[in-house]
């Protein structure tokens, strides 16, 4: 356990926020897209967070195993929101169906916004963590000065 | 045990250590804070620390010579605890971030702290080597 330890596991919550916000800005930016390559309407994207250990060397491996279990976080996939999209009525609509629909992407603007101001703050919390722990090794670094 | 580093700076050293410790796991906690089903941990001065302070030997094992393995439990651990109390939100995380973030800053000044009593000491004994400073 050192320094750099809690400056890895904070980086990977860092990386975590910083993730979840491009997918938030990627489901923002798509909101009224009604044509992808794959085909149909756009579908909105998560990510799935889990928590991994962050030891590198075997004693940190074997330490995690009998005593802490001081654990990253890293975003394994991304996935697809597969359900239905919003059908909105406009016969005028390039991609409209036979009976006039329009297949929307199926997600909620608020339901993003919140998650992009969540993911910021969770972001800045990881930023103070950081500091926080930058602030004990200067301390550390003054013993005996 | 020597006279310059005696208990009370080895005791300085483990509380550095266990706060630095304890820094990790807050740092983990923070780091997962969006994570599904996670518990946040936290570490607990352990019973052994304690021992160690006091100096009291583990039940039915003596020292009988000089040359036997110190029985005082020279590594104190710290323990690792879970949070039981605190309420999962819908994705089974239970992680309370302004908990989370005043534990950080407690943490950060009693490290401080910690810090700041081993420079005194440090300066005492500089003191009392210079011979109270007057050369």
């Amino acid at each position: 356990m050192d320094f750099f330890t809690a400056m890895r596991i904070s980086s990977s919550g860092l990386t975590v926020q910083r993730t979840r916000m491009n997918v938030t800005a990627s489901n923002l930016a798509n909101v009224d897209t009604t044509r992808t390559p794959e085909g149909g309407a756009y579908k909105p994207r998560h990510a799935v967070v889990a928590a991994i250990p962050v030891a590198q060397t075997f004693g940190e491996v074997l330490a995690d195993k009998l005593h802490t279990q001081t654990t990253g976080a890293e975003v394994v996939t991304i996935t697809a929101d597969e359900g239905p999209g919003r059908l909105v009525y406009d016969p005028t609509h390039p991609d409209s169906n036979q009976d006039g629909y329009v297949e929307m992407p199926n997600l909620s603007v608020v339901n993003e916004m919140v998650n992009m101001v969540t993911a910021n703050r969770s972001y800045e919390a990881n930023v103070s963590a950081m500091q926080s722990l930058k602030q004990m090794a200067k301390n550390a670094f003054e013993i005996g000065a | 045990m020597s006279v310059l580093f005696d208990r009370l700076t080895t005791t300085i050293e483990r509380s550095l250590d266990f706060q630095l410790e304890r820094g990790n796991v807050i740092s983990a906690n923070l780091a997962n804070v969006d994570t599904p089903g996670y518990t946040p941990t936290d570490l607990q001065f352990s019973e052994q620390l304690h021992r160690y302070l006091v100096g009291e030997m583990p039940r039915g094992i003596s020292q009988t010579d000089g040359q036997h393995l110190s029985t005082v439990v020279d590594e104190p651990r710290a323990d690792v605890e879970f949070d039981h109390f605190a309420l999962p939100n819908q994705d089974g995380n239970s992680v309370d971030l302004d908990h989370e973030m005043s534990k950080l800053s407690e943490n950060q000044i009693k490290y401080r702290a910690s810090t700041t009593f081993y420079n005194k000491r440090m300066a005492l004994m500089k003191y009392a080597i210079t011979e109270g400073g007057g050369q």
